[in-house]
């Protein structure tokens, strides 16, 4: 997908996230900004070094998890992130060191002697990321890292990587989990067909939803619980955004109706929505 | 320079592992180089033939170490994803490229070093393992360049399907490697003398007494091999995508 117009600014010491559409032009970005791929115009700068005209001081501060990866080649999980990191000219008893300190941070400790290829999806693209992260590189770019891995596997890799950013690194993540980039991210940035349509905080984000609730009716909703209300429907299910108190008169009637209703505070996946769908006014 | 170094052992280590832990790779090469001889033993080959098939599985090794990198890159880029994660990050591609080579190289010692010590034996001229050794690294090498620069502009892994195969026959098996020039038209050895195989086998045969050229000849033999790996490396990196473009 090519970027268009694309003007970003990313704060040090952050942890940054893009969100956008299947091929909107996320892996594009990172990958240009990473070094991998040369735009046709346009300037990029990584921590001051222009990564078009400078790429090899760029690629000293840069590491990057690449979306497609696949770590399952006939080594294991240690030799995997070791000797990687010897191959970006760490020395040895440090790459050890770092090696060790990121797989059980991980939570791939147990698993350091398993040849990757016999490994599951999830604990290969773990390792992976260990690749990425054991770098110890001023900038991380990660290409949904968090894809196929279990919620506990998220809860340890995310908290990992706040603590990296705690240490002055920065993160750019891109991912499709709109709640998880809600939770951990300091700042969004939506693209969508190679535009940025929306940067800021998730808070920001999520005010461009005017209400404040969203409830989901799922079965045979009858007309008159939507009537003037803002809703969507996708097949059997029907979102509705709301106040407080409707949402709790909503919820009343669904079950009173015997339909399954959810309720919860707008997120950044509402937003989104509305940001992808033209209906949020973007500042 | 260090640290260089350091970088090109552990992709070397990187190539040499993985094939270690798998017993049908480490035979595959070997046993591509020895079938020649093989056939010539099975079929009553005389000592000129033999001497001749010998000295063809030592240039089918060299070759074979370059080219079957071809496939090792494509996949390290665009299935393992490796490459793009070594592109973004301090490693120099020469450093990569000089890794592969070096693994490789050590991976086909089990297959070269039995037929250079063979030839030494039958022709009594022990020599001729540090000139067959020579011959290799700058054949192997000159390889290494070409499946480098072809793999950065292979779009898919698909692309390289037979690729390597169909270069060994047609520098190996079809000019005169296992066999003596000679056997060629004369409007074509001229031809065949160009193919860096051919130069290489030459040197070999040469320095075992198998077919013997004049000193001024083998020193251009030399020359052009050396000058043809210098320009294909220094074309790989011109050419060659390390970032894509």
């Amino acid at each position: 997908m090519a970027l268009a117009g694309v003007s970003l600014e990313v704060p040090q010491e952050t942890l940054f996230c893009l969100v956008g559409p299947n091929g909107a032009g996320k892996t594009t970005f990172i990958r240009i900004a990473s070094t991998q791929l040369l735009p046709s115009s346009g300037n990029i700068f990584v921590m001051g070094y222009d990564a078009i005209k400078e790429p090899e001081k760029v690629r000293r501060l840069v590491s990057v998890m690449p979306q497609e990866g696949n770590a399952g080649r006939i080594l294991s999980a240690w030799e995997n992130i070791y000797y990687y990191l010897l191959a970006r000219g760490m020395e040895r008893g440090e790459a050890r060191d770092q090696t060790r300190r990121t797989m059980e941070a991980l939570g791939l400790w147990e698993i350091k002697d398993s040849l990757t290829m016999k490994l599951s999806g999830g604990f290969r693209r773990r390792v992976l990321a260990a690749m990425a992260l054991a770098s110890g590189a001023d900038v991380v770019f990660l290409d949904e890292p968090t894809a196929g891995l279990d919620p506990i596997a998220r809860r340890e890799f995310w908290g990992y990587i706040r603590g990296m950013v705690r240490e002055g690194q920065t993160i750019i993540f891109s991912t499709h989990m709109l709640n998880e980039a809600e939770q951990v991210s300091d700042f969004v940035t939506m693209i969508t067909r190679g535009r940025i349509v929306f940067k800021g905080t998730p808070s920001e984000a999520k005010k461009l939803v005017k209400s404040s609730y969203r409830v989901v009716l799922k079965g045979r909703v009858s007309p008159s619980i939507l009537e003037g209300k803002e809703h969507r429907t996708h097949g059997d299910m029907v979102y509705v955004y709301c106040e407080e108190e409707e949402a709790v008169s909503i919820v009343e009637r669904a079950i009173r109706e015997g339909i399954e209703a959810t309720v919860r505070p707008v997120g950044l996946e509402d937003a989104f929505v509305k940001v992808m769908e033209g209906d949020a006014q973007v500042p | 320079m260090l640290k260089f170094l350091r970088q090109t052992w552990s992709i070397a280590l990187m190539t040499i592992i993985p094939v270690l832990r798998v017993k049908s790779f480490f035979l595959q090469l070997p046993i591509l180089a020895i079938l020649p001889l093989y056939f010539i033993l099975m079929f009553g080959g005389d000592r000129s033939s033999i001497l001749h098939a010998l000295a063809g599985g030592i240039v089918t090794s060299s070759t074979f170490l370059g080219l079957g990198l071809m496939q090792d890159f494509v996949y390290e880029k665009h299935y393992y994803k490796l490459v793009d994660m070594l592109v973004a990050s301090p490693l120099p591609p020469l450093a990569y490229v000089l890794g592969k080579l070096l693994g490789s190289l050590l991976l086909s010692l089990p297959s070269s070093a039995p037929l250079m010590l063979l030839l030494a034996h039958i022709v009594g001229y022990q020599r001729i393992v540090i000139i067959s050794f020579l011959a290799l690294m700058l054949l192997g090498t000159l390889m290494g360049c070409i499946s480098f620069t072809m793999a950065t502009l292979m779009a898919t892994v698909k692309e390289v399907g037979a690729l390597p195969s169909l270069l060994g026959v047609v520098l190996l098996y079809l000019p005169p490697v296992y066999y003596p020039c000679e056997s060629l038209p004369l409007f074509i050895r001229g031809v065949a003398k160009a193919i860096p195989t051919v130069t290489a086998a030459e040197i070999i045969k040469h320095y075992s007494w198998i077919s013997r050229v004049s000193q001024q000849g083998i020193l251009l033999r030399w020359i052009y091999l050396t000058c043809v790996t210098l320009a294909l490396a220094v074309l790989s990196i011109k050419i060659s995508r390390w970032r894509e473009p």
